[in-house]
């Protein structure tokens, strides 16, 4: 803290007794920060008082290089959310409707915003540590610009630390709350970015010349020696945090690194038919139905010659196959080869029009994940798939049998498995 | 750091009120869901995030800082906090594997480790040794040139 105690007492400083009304102080020209450090002098004790807060790296410097990286995490988070939200959710505007190509689009979005949520976490943590003394910063307020600022910090720290902790807890799958997961994160995403854009408004002013400065003079006061880890040690400490948490849980997407991922809840080739499951047909209550022999596959909705056809006759169909991933919302993927008839073969017997969106329902009677929509370009997609086999088998009761949906550049929650219908709308 | 630095200027007042709108537009998303976000859930762990990291893990951690600094020789201190970072980044992402709640008996697929406390510990145990064997190589190449010499520091 740079300011000076030599002087506690401004020498303006009215008689006790003799206190004036604020409003008359204030017209008088005294700051708001000058008044209420005086009038709240005798709280400043503990953790308020001068220097009370040791530690080197409570600086300016480290609050800023650590803001900069998070503020490229969280911006990264909150359009990779996006996405992920308008795939799901999609806005009735044409260009803005998720391509079905590149395949794995979503899967690298998706991934990327697991990992950067979870990069976050070290960051946060260190810049937390790093700003700790303004939360005891003395007087409170400075003016009533700096009051502005300070109210909105609460929903900057209190919305990334809610952010991060429920995305986290998401991953693996544990519910704590009592709130839907996928609602209140992503309307909880706008509280932060907006109060990130505040705060970036407000730190422009601060953060912009201590960059610009050469480096040999950006920290003026040259660091004390053997105090524990210097500013510079706390930046390859953050860093290598970052690499750990990373590399010991991104191998649940990016296959290569698959055996470094130890605390990751998902791995890519652990389920059934080595490919992770997000909902069991016991989970989907489906079990019965999926293996009933009267199961078919209807076609129907604004067609011209509505459908029903049997497994066994989905199967003498013209096969296709395609290499395609599976990409959890949670962030896992899996790639694996998918074998059944392609979606647009199946419109075009029924007769539906070119420019028709499909709904796809699941034999499952509950669950926001028992239908979903193809919007034009998946649907008529040749990679889009009612799939029988996964790598050459039929697949598993927990994989969708006796059909399921696969398509390319898709959140896998909208892969409905066990369809028992396609609806052209 | 100075505190009399208040914010200001054009860009200040135009960020500040584009967010100020987009936080109010987040907030007004939440409460016109109500019936998903449930608000009085929302701001338990929005408030008991805040105030669990100000007033139990930071103080946590100033704590430990002290602790750290009676009973770690100066040496080697820097790098044992740094250690001690690496080590609490990789805890906190983990808990939630580690509890297990997550886990459904008709998923397996989901937290596949029946052991993600071994895990963790292999983990710890790397980066534990990483850091002695990076103290043991600067204390030799400390010794090596020679700390009795006039001219070293």
């Amino acid at each position: 803290m740079a300011r000076s105690r030599e002087q506690p007492h401004p020498p303006n400083r009215p008689a006790r007794g003799h206190r004036r009304p604020l409003a008359q102080e204030l017209k008088a020209g005294r700051t708001l920060g000058d008044v209420l450090e005086e009038r709240l002098a005798p709280l400043q004790r503990g953790p308020l008082r001068p220097g009370a807060f040791s530690s080197r790296l409570h600086a300016e410097r480290v609050a800023t290089v650590l803001g900069i990286a998070l503020g490229v995490t969280f911006t990264t988070c909150f359009l990779t959310g996006l996405i992920s939200h308008f795939a799901q959710h999609p806005l009735d505007i044409g260009f803005l409707s998720m391509p079905a190509s590149p395949a794995g689009l979503y899967r690298v979005t998706q991934g990327v915003h697991v990992a950067s949520g979870i990069a976050s976490i070290p960051l946060l943590a260190a810049k937390l540590w790093a700003v700790y003394p303004r939360l005891f910063a003395f007087p409170p307020v400075e003016n009533l610009v700096h009051a502005f600022e300070r109210a909105l910090i609460p929903f900057l720290t209190g919305g990334a630390i809610f952010m991060l902790f429920t995305g986290l807890l998401n991953t693996a799958r544990w519910y704590p709350w009592g709130f839907n997961f996928t609602v209140a994160h992503y309307w909880t995403a706008w509280i932060v970015i907006g109060a990130l854009i505040v705060h970036i408004g407000a730190k422009l002013a601060v953060a912009g010349p201590a960059l610009r400065r050469p480096r040999r003079e950006r920290s003026p006061e040259p660091e004390s020696d053997g105090d524990g880890i210097s500013r510079r040690g706390l930046f390859v400490a953050a860093g290598t945090a970052v690499a750990a948490v990373t590399l010991t849980t991104v191998g649940q997407t990016f296959r290569p690194l698959k055996d470094l991922a130890r605390l990751a809840p998902r791995r890519p080739d652990a389920g059934p038919q080595g490919i992770p499951v997000n909902k069991s047909a016991v989970g989907a209550q489906v079990v019965d139905a999926a293996r009933d022999a009267d199961w078919a596959l209807e076609v129907g909705g604004r067609v011209a010659r509505p459908l029903r056809l049997s497994l066994a006759q989905l199967g003498e169909l013209p096969q296709r196959e395609a290499h395609l991933p599976i990409a959890c919302v949670e962030g896992w993927s899996a790639a694996a080869r998918w074998r059944g008839v392609a979606v647009g073969t199946l419109l075009e017997m029924a007769g539906a029009e070119p420019g028709a969106e499909v709904v796809v329902h699941s034999l499952q009677q509950r669950g926001s994940y028992r239908s979903s929509r193809l919007n034009v370009a998946h649907a008529r997609h040749p990679d889009t798939l009612l799939a029988l086999q996964i790598n050459g088998e039929t697949l598993h009761v927990d994989h969708g049998y006796p059909a399921r949906l696969i398509a390319p550049n898709r959140p896998g929650v909208q892969q409905t498995k066990w369809v028992a219908r396609l609806e052209v709308v | 750091m100075s505190p009399r630095r208040a914010p200001g200027g054009r860009a200040f007042w135009i960020l500040g009120a584009v967010g100020t709108a987009v936080i109010v537009f987040g907030l007004a998303g939440l409460l016109r869901n109500a019936a998903q976000t449930v608000p009085s859930s929302w701001a338990t762990f929005f408030v008991g995030g805040l105030l669990v990291s100000d007033f139990l893990v930071l103080p946590g951690v100033a704590l430990a800082g002290v602790v750290v600094s009676r009973i770690v020789p100066r040496a080697p201190r820097a790098t044992v906090q740094g250690a001690l970072l690496v080590s609490a980044a990789l805890i906190l992402i983990a808990i939630p594997v580690l509890t297990g709640r997550g886990r459904n008996p008709n998923n397996p697929s989901i937290l596949p480790d029946s052991d993600y406390a071994g895990e963790l510990a292999i983990v710890l145990a790397i980066v534990w040794g990483v850091t002695a064997l990076l103290l043991l190589v600067r204390t030799r190449a400390r010794r090596t040139s020679d700390p009795r010499s006039p001219t070293s520091r």
